[in-house]
């Protein structure tokens, strides 16, 4: 009898090793994802001068966009060759099903983002390699995968997927979303000090209540 | 819902804004004005709410309509079926 | 039943046009704002009426999801469409409001982006509707995003009034409160939200007998197909 931490482990691994079969994913996400940030960054006029707020919009706009990309793509692999069913089909409850997508998804949007972070660093000239910025990507990452990961399970049954995703995900995510930009702006000023740590704690707490409540909800979304 | 009431709904609202964005130009009367001033303001927020409720009653009368006609159809094709059959 | 709706519209037609009467001839004139501050009357009873159907749409969606009869699933979209509707006049009616007042159409008040997320929200409830075939799958996927869109809803209001309050214009709420002890527009207030909640209760109550006219439509069918195979095995 294997415990729900391996199985939620087994589930993920198997998207992960596919992944690193194929590499069809992570490649192309990361390169929209970059190009993305560049024409965000050179949208922004030279004159405006709040680097700490332009960093954090960009950076969290393309966090959003390449999740939008990774659940999505994750789930149509998923489902047009067949495979959904037989994971429902798994002798694992359904919300184990659910943590071990949003586990791939999220190991995924890490490589992403451990790539995306030192570049927009060189090119913003914004230190945001810090322990604390890493602390409330991780954080805020969590609650966005884990909402995506619902919406995307919900939208791939439907029949204009591309559209549905993005419609019920973007409002779905507004308040984590504001929660993380007003984090990691304060975080990139040296003067706003240890209140940091209040906001990576309103930040788990925020991912923590998605994720709870997308696990009980998922059971109902995959009911065959 | 279907999706073309969905559509409809969305270009119906873009052309409202689209509308108030044109009448920007309109001079906005300040407190100093006559208190009458604002009356264009007042009459667009009654039409624009009284032809919201008017557009949503006419779509449910229709929808209504359509389908006491469809559930009238219905019953005569049963009731000739039964016929036919105790014939 | 049609004798009911009779009386629920001859109470709405007086209603609305006591509430009319009230508006346009007994209400003093704001002397601050002029006649836009009318809008008011019909402004605030639907903004306020605009909050009911998440509230409905929550409990409805997870009555659906325990017990999975249809009933809960026709009442929750029936209240979405409603609140569409209601949220859509509110937005627009405010936005009217506010030009003069405030010099702009639109602020990123705490308030008033809660209520274009919840706009949204109805959009996207809406959509997913129209987008999924099957009539169980669709009633499940509705009522999740139901139940999601309303904690949602909350949650916006909360995360703009904590983390985007650097916004200057913090305006919320009628701005009638030296005025709001004369009693004729208490009683204008009071008037327009009965017409406008009873035109909410109605409209609901007539788009979920939509529902079941379709489900009506559904048996009738399935009595129709069942004679006709008889008929074709005899």
């Amino acid at each position: 009898m294997k415990t729900y931490l391996t199985q939620v482990w087994d589930i993920s691994y198997k998207d992960i090793r596919l992944e690193m079969r194929t590499r069809q994913m992570a490649v192309s996400v990361l390169v929209i994802v970059i190009a993305l940030m560049i024409v965000t960054n050179l949208a922004i006029p030279k004159s405006v001068d709040a680097t700490f707020t332009t960093t954090a919009t960009v950076i969290w706009l393309c966090i959003l966009i390449a999740s939008f990309m990774v659940v999505m793509r994750n789930f149509v692999i998923e489902y047009d060759q067949i495979g959904f069913h037989g994971l429902i089909m798994c002798p694992v409850p359904r919300d184990a099903i659910y943590l071990g997508k949003v586990v791939s998804n999220l190991i995924f949007l890490l490589v992403i983002e451990s790539i995306l972070f030192p570049l927009s660093s060189i090119l913003f000239d914004v230190p945001l390699l810090t322990p604390t910025v890493t602390a409330i990507t991780g954080m805020a990452t969590i609650g966005i995968v884990a909402a995506g990961t619902l919406f995307a399970a919900i939208s791939v049954n439907t029949k204009a997927r591309e559209i549905m995703l993005p419609v019920l995900f973007f409002p779905a995510v507004i308040p984590i979303v504001l929660a993380a930009v007003d984090a990691t702006q304060n975080a990139l000023n040296p003067s706003y000090g240890a209140k940091i740590l209040e906001d990576i704690g309103v930040l788990a707490a925020l991912s923590l209540a998605i994720i709870a409540t997308s696990a009980i909800l998922f059971n109902f979304a995959v009911d065959e | 819902m279907h999706i073309g009431y969905v559509v409809r709904i969305i270009i119906g609202t873009g052309i409202l804004i689209a509308l108030l964005g044109a009448s920007d130009g309109t001079e906005i009367a300040t407190t100093n004005q006559s208190p009458e001033a604002n009356l264009p303001f007042l009459f667009a927020a009654f039409a624009v709410a009284w032809l919201g409720f008017i557009i949503y009653a006419w779509y449910l009368a229709s929808q209504h309509s359509r389908l006491r006609q469809e559930i009238a159809n219905m019953q005569k094709q049963l009731t000739d079926i039964q016929d036919s059959i105790e014939n | 039943m049609l004798l009911q709706n009779r009386i629920m519209l001859g109470l709405i037609l007086i209603a609305m046009m006591s509430a009319l009467y009230l508006i346009f001839i007994m209400v003093p004139t704001d002397v601050n704002l002029g006649v836009s501050q009318r809008i008011f009357y019909i402004h605030v009873p639907l903004a306020v009426l605009s909050l009911i159907p998440p509230i409905i749409v929550f409990i409805t969606s997870t009555l659906y999801l325990v017990r999975r009869s249809p009933q809960w699933d026709a009442l929750a979209h029936s209240s979405v469409e409603v609140g569409l509707l209601f949220t859509t006049l509110a937005l627009v009616t405010g936005s009217i409001w506010a030009r003069p007042t405030w010099g702009v159409w639109w602020t990123w008040d705490p308030v008033l982006t809660t209520f274009l997320i919840l706009w949204l929200v109805y959009l996207g409830y809406l959509l997913i509707r129209s987008y999924t075939v099957e009539p169980d799958k669709r009633a499940r996927f509705s009522a999740i995003v139901g139940i999601l869109g309303s904690i949602n809803a909350l949650a916006v209001y909360l995360a703009s009034e904590l983390w985007r309050t650097i916004h200057p214009d913090k305006v919320i709420g009628p701005a009638a409160e030296e005025n709001a002890l004369d009693p004729a527009i208490q009683l204008g207030i009071l008037v327009s939200f009965i017409a406008i909640l009873l035109l909410f209760a109605y409209t609901i109550i007539f788009r979920t007998r939509l529902h079941s006219a379709v489900n009506q439509i559904g048996s009738l069918r399935d009595q129709i197909d069942d004679l006709v195979y008889r008929i074709s095995n005899k």
